[in-house]
């Protein structure tokens, strides 16, 4: 493949602010208008689908290609998706913790008075969970923002993903931060190793059904009500999680080949402008985190 | 693979669109939903200004449960009163007042009273906009020996709980002041359900209780205007302690809580 046929992390940066941004902005307008579920849709599909989508098609780039929009063996998929529900459990674990240490360090929200989501709402959020975000996140994070770090540092690449994937999700709360980075990680690892997007899509799926059909069974509240058994569900699916994905049949060879083709140019690579999007989205989104604590102080 | 995600998005598109359709149908036509078994009355807030406009006024032969139930449709301040001629139990005045904004579909603001035989009556204050705004009621008629014993609370006489409630706590409070004192703490082992009286006479000064958890539980148990009767307040507690705390200030009168577990 042609190195001007893939993203650049300037392209990577700028998109990432630009969606963050209007991630926010957009749901801030609709969510009340719309509702949760047609909201989450067009968060998927417009701010976080249609960029990627849109760049690639105007670069006349192969999309199969570019962002691996290939399906790995069975034996990958089926690793996948089982280590995408064991690691749920962890990252599960990891919220609930967080939640609780701000909710007791700091101040809890106040609930919103929000209705309860209507049926259709309701189906929509559904399969907006388990099918949309799957799909639409990990064509812009694994397929656009890792193939451009890929460029970089192809070994690393995932791992900034990651980084970057669970900044994202403190615009689901501060809470919510390191377990995304945790299952960022998991899922750029598998698209790493396997060079198919359709892993980490299946990987996301599962954790996202966990999510909704466990994780809305599941209701701690208070700092000393972790039960024993979150504690041992979160190592053993930490553990079965991480041997599952050593067992992933891999075609890292080719990647760290082209990783070793871009080192030689990777300081061009990364741009002035590139880097002042990746502070500015930085910036915004410790902003974001900011509110929330202002919020939880009472203070606005 | 391409081909099949595209097949995939392509295809939640439309079942999206379709269902954003449907949400949106359903919304407009269930916006303002008041349940079948209830009486009802429907206002135009377009037609005009309102202020205190009697909606409607009941006259009660006997002791009765008032269920009240509220939903509109525009966003604007609007206010709805209850004014009776007779007591109602558990508060200190005759007048309950809400504010109502925006609530339809799921949401809405209801709430129960039990009030003496009389008149009680149902007025509007509201600008003139676009929406609606509905009031439904329902009035049932009170098992006696049960408004007996909440009548006897309703004059001072708080020793009477409930069948299979004891007490756990109860003050007199004679000038005290205090502060989110706690007076009694439940551990719930498991998620477990309870059943809470608080009953509050005052002569003068304000008190109340509250049930407080320990991240972000929290709940009003009793008012020292509008709720001075909790009765057999049914709660499922998730794991956890939970402290049960009360705040006076100069006052005179007395206060019992019951618990049932």
């Amino acid at each position: 493949m042609n190195k001007h046929q893939t993203p650049s992390i300037r392209q990577a940066n700028i998109m990432f602010f630009v969606t963050a941004v209007v991630t926010l902005a957009g749901s801030v307008f609709f969510q009340p208008k719309l509702g949760i579920g047609a909201n989450l849709w067009i968060n998927e599909f417009v701010y976080i689908l249609l960029p990627p989508l849109a760049i690639a098609g105007a670069k006349k780039w192969p999309v199969e290609d570019v962002y691996r929009l290939k399906v790995t063996s069975i034996k990958n998929r089926i690793i996948s998706f089982l280590s995408g529900l064991c690691m749920w459990f962890f990252a599960f674990y990891l919220s609930t913790v967080a939640r609780m240490l701000l909710d007791g360090k700091i101040g809890v929200l106040s609930a919103s008075s929000q209705a309860e989501p209507s049926v259709y709402q309701s189906i929509l959020l559904l399969i907006g969970m388990i099918v949309l975000a799957p799909i639409c996140e990990e064509i812009f994070f694994r397929g656009f923002v890792q193939k451009a770090y890929e460029g970089y540092s192809g070994k690393y690449g995932f791992v900034i993903t990651g980084i970057i994937f669970g900044a994202y999700h403190v615009l689901n709360g501060i809470s919510e931060v390191l377990p995304a980075t945790i299952l960022g990680l998991g899922m750029g690892y598998l698209v790493y190793k396997t060079g198919s997007l359709s892993a980490s899509m299946l990987f996301h799926s599962a954790a996202n059904m966990c999510a909704v059909f466990i994780g809305g069974a599941i209701d701690i509240h208070t700092v000393s009500g972790i039960p024993v058994w979150l504690h041992i569900v979160a190592v053993a699916g930490l553990s079965i999680s991480i041997i599952l994905l050593t067992r992933t049949e891999g075609v890292a060879e080719s990647t760290a080949i082209i990783d070793e083709e871009n080192k030689a140019d990777e300081r061009k690579r990364i741009s002035g402008t590139g880097v002042l999007f990746l502070i500015l989205s930085a910036l915004y989104l410790l902003a974001v985190a900011v509110l929330e604590i202002l919020a939880r102080m009472k203070i606005i | 693979m391409k081909k099949t995600v595209y097949a995939i998005l392509i295809f939640c598109l439309v079942i999206g669109v379709c269902l954003t359709v449907l949400d949106f149908m359903s919304a407009g036509k269930d916006g303002i939903s008041v349940p079948s078994d209830l009486s009802k009355v429907v206002v135009e807030l377009n037609e005009k200004a309102r202020t205190d406009e009697l909606l409607f006024t009941r006259e009660l032969d006997v002791p009765s449960i008032v269920d009240l139930y509220i939903q509109s449709d525009d966003n604007s301040v609007k206010y709805i009163k209850l004014v009776s001629e007779s007591d109602i139990l558990g508060m200190s005045g005759r007048e309950v007042s809400y504010m109502v904004r925006s609530a339809e579909g799921t949401s809405y603001i209801s709430s129960s009273f039990v009030i003496l035989p009389g008149r009680y009556s149902v007025y509007l204050t509201s600008e003139q906009t676009d929406g609606r705004i509905a009031v439904g009621y329902r009035e049932t008629a009170m098992d006696t020996s049960e408004f007996e014993r909440l009548y006897k609370i309703h004059r001072g006489d708080l020793y009477n709980p409930p069948e299979g409630y004891t007490e756990i706590y109860s003050v007199d409070l004679a000038g005290k002041s205090c502060k989110d004192e706690v007076v009694y703490t439940i551990s719930a082992n498991g998620t477990e359900g309870i059943g809470l009286s608080v009953y509050t006479y005052l002569e003068k000064g304000t008190a109340w209780v509250d049930l407080i958890g320990e991240a972000q539980s929290y709940m009003g148990l009793g008012h020292p205007d509008f709720n001075r009767i909790c009765d057999k307040l049914e709660i499922a507690l998730q794991r956890g302690e939970y402290e049960i705390r009360l705040n006076c200030e100069d006052a005179e009168g007395r206060v019992y809580i019951f618990l049932k577990r």
